[in-house]
């Protein structure tokens, strides 16, 4: 390994500890659940970001989430399953739903998409309110458990009893995710993705079945989206089907999009950045989606890349002030 | 069932369909001219009806010049929003969906915050029963529906006979040539937004009368005339029609039989189902 | 041997007859071009062979196998690979990742490998990097390997489409004008390497504007207009040909 992903591997191993250890010196829960759903949107954007670098849109990542959640609530609340056997199996059902939908609806082209997604996650929430005895109608699904305990006697015992336990769960499934997605991003599948948007007749006439790599992305980015439903419910104790609907698609969008979806890291910042923006401005309710419509705008506008590119201006700006020569 | 329980059913459908079938040929005309797909167009819907509301009942004005007033409005806002929005981004697809997007959060919280949650209903300028082919119909309704008919036969006047109209067809079918033709394509983008957001608008105001208002009451027909623009084909007139009215049939005849929300269920459901069979919608252009 | 039979092809748009009842066939081994005014329907026979478009009626055989219903990606599995005279690059991707994405088809590597292996360059074996850097040699970019597709010259830009498809290995590539936008020691230069992948076994057949090139460069050249097939034959046959110049003469 060269010096500088040398050094680079170490930040990473420093960065991962420092995370790690937070719990030891905060007392507040109040930053651990910060941290808890920044985590969660980062599952949730790096994701959708899978969808979107394919060049599609979909407007029901809640949607999927809600897959997920359900899933997970109904198989342990009512088949008595064990949250770690729930929360892979909700990952697979949305998974599932979304690569059979996907076979159906990803010829066609990708404001189609994105128009029929809407209209799909407009569905999911119809069917959880209208069919009371299955998913609990519109007051949803009460008292759904914590994770089973894990217990490997001599080793470990760990119940889910605080905050600190919830926030392990989601550091470890968020550091998953990002590992997968970084390795999807760097390899060939990734690649292939990304040549995919707005290229697909190039793509195709070099024989590339892009009907199949879209849909495995759609798979794997609603595979996490049910994982994190999954955590969702367990976390919150309480699903209804109001939690799920387009308005949260569109803030999963503005997470996505606000850090700019080339890289992997631009999702795991943006939405990092929106979460911490959003606790600490402590806004009633009703400006939220003032400032996230405010935020979505200039960042189309003015930031096209997202706030990696804004990270790459400004050091654009600094070289010229500087009087050096800026690349490109 | 009764025949007359039969007519009323059609005829409700027909109202409601026609009402859709506005604010789909609004969205329709921008996605077909320009390339984007407007999803602030149910808060352009929700502007027109408030717009209309305090023009004739808060300002006092007679109802139809409150009509026109707001049609007038949120016609000039939809160039503002081509001017400061979509020419930003160059009006590509992907970018253009989302700042409208962003323009619908914008729009809906800005809605709440300034006029407050609770509903509101603007009163009609008739009342009372009549009777048309043999059953009794609200005059709101009717009137309703004729003006609706109404503003359609212009627009489509209006596409066929005028040069602006022609020239802003030219561009739905091929922008490349349509520069190289000499058209404004700038100009036309802003007019067809102004258009389709006049459209939605007037579709709010009439609604008005009919449903409360109310800052949520866009999402609806958001997704309503999505689906029926999908159907019908993107950007076509023809299929945005036809489509405008199964959806309006299909809303009043399973909200009879079930309920709204299954109607809701169906309707989108017939609406995948169908573009699985026909990806392009019923008349949409294959090649698109 | 027929390599490619194309049979009565038509294709409606609407009210407009874009390709009409047009036949002609390439040999393998040949260089073919296929001539026209703007309009004549040209770019529209290749969408038709490369499977982006359906025909209306007729038939497209390669190797004696029907083309008609398949998806472009089939048809490039097929050996028929094409380029285009617009969105022709991954403009945002380097010039090796251009041409690896060119040899997708070539890749052995099995589905999960192709996911999750991210270890070795852009996740690809070997083997294929070699052959696409050789590739990449061949058409003269071997200066530009890490370059975003989209900062190169216009020649280049072309010659990397070219690349592109040469790397899935086809057996007949469809150039779509590859010659536009060259200046004259660029078009020698493709010439000369055309020239060179047909003594390798590669069959051509090009859509080209730049008649010097075109005369030059192809064994036999169709000529079409409106739609239809105006005459077929070699360079000189052509050259002479009456009606061929009024079409050209005629259009202004």
């Amino acid at each position: 390994m060269s010096k500088n992903s040398l050094l680079r591997f170490c930040y990473l191993i420093l960065l991962i500890l420092f995370f790690f250890s937070i719990p030891l010196f905060v007392k507040d829960p109040y930053y651990l659940h910060v941290i808890i759903m920044m985590s969660l949107y980062i599952v949730l954007a790096l994701g959708l970001r899978l969808i979107l670098i394919s060049g599609h849109i979909s407007i029901a990542h809640a949607g999927f989430m809600g897959i997920g959640a359900y899933t997970s609530a109904l198989l342990v609340v009512k088949l008595g399953f064990s949250f770690w056997i729930a929360i892979f199996l909700s990952g697979l059902s949305s998974a599932i739903f979304a690569m059979v939908i996907g076979r159906l609806i990803l010829k066609v082209t990708g404001i189609y998409f994105g128009i029929i997604t809407m209209a799909m996650g407009e569905i999911l929430r119809l069917v959880w309110t209208r069919w009371k005895d299955l998913f609990g109608g519109a007051t949803g699904i009460l008292n759904i458990p914590p994770p089973n305990p894990i217990h490997i006697p001599g080793i470990v015992q760990i119940e889910f009893t605080s905050k600190v336990h919830y926030y392990y769960l989601a550091l470890t499934i968020v550091l998953l995710t990002i590992y997968i997605m970084h390795r999807i991003d760097k390899s060939r599948f990734g690649m292939t993705l990304f040549a995919l948007n707005n290229k697909e007749l190039l793509a195709e006439s070099m024989g590339v079945n892009t009907m199949l790599y879209k849909n495995i992305a759609f798979g794997i980015a609603c595979f996490f989206a049910g994982v994190a439903g999954s955590f969702y419910a367990h976390y919150f104790y309480y699903i209804c089907p109001y939690d799920f609907t387009f308005s949260q698609s569109l803030e999963i969008i503005l997470y996505t999009v606000f850090g700019g979806v080339r890289s992997i890291a631009g999702p795991i910042i943006g939405a990092s950045f929106l979460t911490v923006l959003m606790e600490a401005s402590h806004l009633a309710e009703e400006y939220r989606p003032m400032i996230f419509g405010l935020a979505l705008i200039i960042v189309m506008i003015f930031m096209p890349g997202g706030l990696i590119d804004l990270g790459q201006r400004l050091k654009d700006i600094k070289k010229v002030l500087l009087g050096e020569r800026t690349k490109g | 069932m009764s025949s007359t329980t039969l007519y009323y059913l059609i005829l409700n459908g027909l109202t409601v369909g026609l009402i859709y079938m506005l604010v789909a040929l609004g969205l329709t005309l921008i996605f077909g001219i320009m390339d984007t797909l407007n999803f602030a167009h149910g808060e352009v819907y929700m502007l027109g009806a408030f717009s209309t509301y305090y023009f004739s009942y808060v300002y006092g004005f007679n109802y139809f010049i409150a009509v026109l007033f707001s049609i007038v409005l949120i016609g000039l806002f939809g160039i503002v929003i081509d001017r400061l929005l979509l020419k930003p981004v160059k009006r590509e697809l992907l970018p253009s969906a989302i700042v409208t997007l962003g323009l619908l959060m914008l729009l809906q919280s800005s809605a709440l915050i300034c006029f407050g949650a609770d509903e509101k209903a603007i009163p009609s300028p008739i009342s009372g029963i009549v009777t048309f082919m043999g059953v009794r119909i609200s005059a709101t309704r009717l009137m309703v529906s004729l003006v609706c008919i109404g503003l359609v036969v212009i627009l489509l006047l209006f596409i066929k006979f005028t040069k602006t109209g022609q020239s802003m067809l030219a561009v739905a079918q091929d922008r490349e040539i349509a520069v190289s033709l000499g058209i404004n394509t700038d100009r036309t983008s802003s007019l067809c937004m102004a258009i389709g957001c006049a459209l939605a608008a007037a579709a709010g105001s009439l609604m008005g009368p009919l449903l409360s208002v109310h800052p949520y009451m866009g999402m609806s027909p958001l997704l309503k005339s999505f689906i029926i623009v999908v159907l019908g084909g993107l950007g076509s007139i023809p299929g945005t029609v036809i489509a405008a009215l199964i959806l309006g049939f299909v809303d009043s005849f399973v909200t009879f039989f079930y309920d709204a929300s299954m109607a809701s269920i169906l309707g989108f459901a017939t609406v995948i189902l169908i573009l699985l069979v026909r990806p392009s919608g019923l008349m949409g252009n294959v090649q698109k | 041997m027929t390599l490619l039979e194309v049979e009565n092809l038509t294709k409606h748009f609407g009210g407009l007859t874009a390709v009409n009842h047009l036949s002609f066939s390439v040999q393998s081994g040949e260089i073919i071009g296929l001539i026209g005014p703007n309009g004549a329907g040209k770019t529209t026979v290749f969408n038709l062979i490369s499977g982006v478009l359906q025909p209306g009626k007729g038939s497209i055989r390669f190797k004696g196998e029907e083309l008609c219903s398949l998806k472009p990606h089939k048809i490039a599995r097929k050996g028929i690979v094409r380029t285009f005279q617009l969105t022709n690059l991954f403009t945002d991707l380097s010039v090796v990742q251009n041409v690896l994405i060119g040899c997708h088809l070539k890749s052995q590597m099995n589905f999960f490998k192709k996911l999750l292996c991210s270890s070795s360059i852009y996740g690809t074996d070997g083997d294929i990097l070699k052959e696409a850097l050789d590739t990449i040699d061949f058409m003269g970019l071997s200066d530009a390997v890490n370059e975003p597709a989209g900062n190169l010259p216009v020649g280049s830009q072309r010659c990397l489409s070219i690349a592109m498809a040469l790397a899935a290995g086809p057996e007949l590539i469809l150039l779509d004008e590859p010659f536009t936008g060259m200046n004259m020691e660029e078009i020698n230069v493709l010439m000369a390497r055309l020239e060179e992948l047909v003594e390798k076994g590669i069959t051509i057949l090009l859509v080209e504007h730049n008649m010097k090139a075109v005369m030059n460069l192809c064994h036999r050249i169709v000529v079409m207009n409106h739609g239809k097939k105006l005459t077929e034959g070699s360079p000189e046959e052509v050259k002479r040909d009456r009606d061929v110049i009024t079409a050209y003469l005629g259009e202004g």
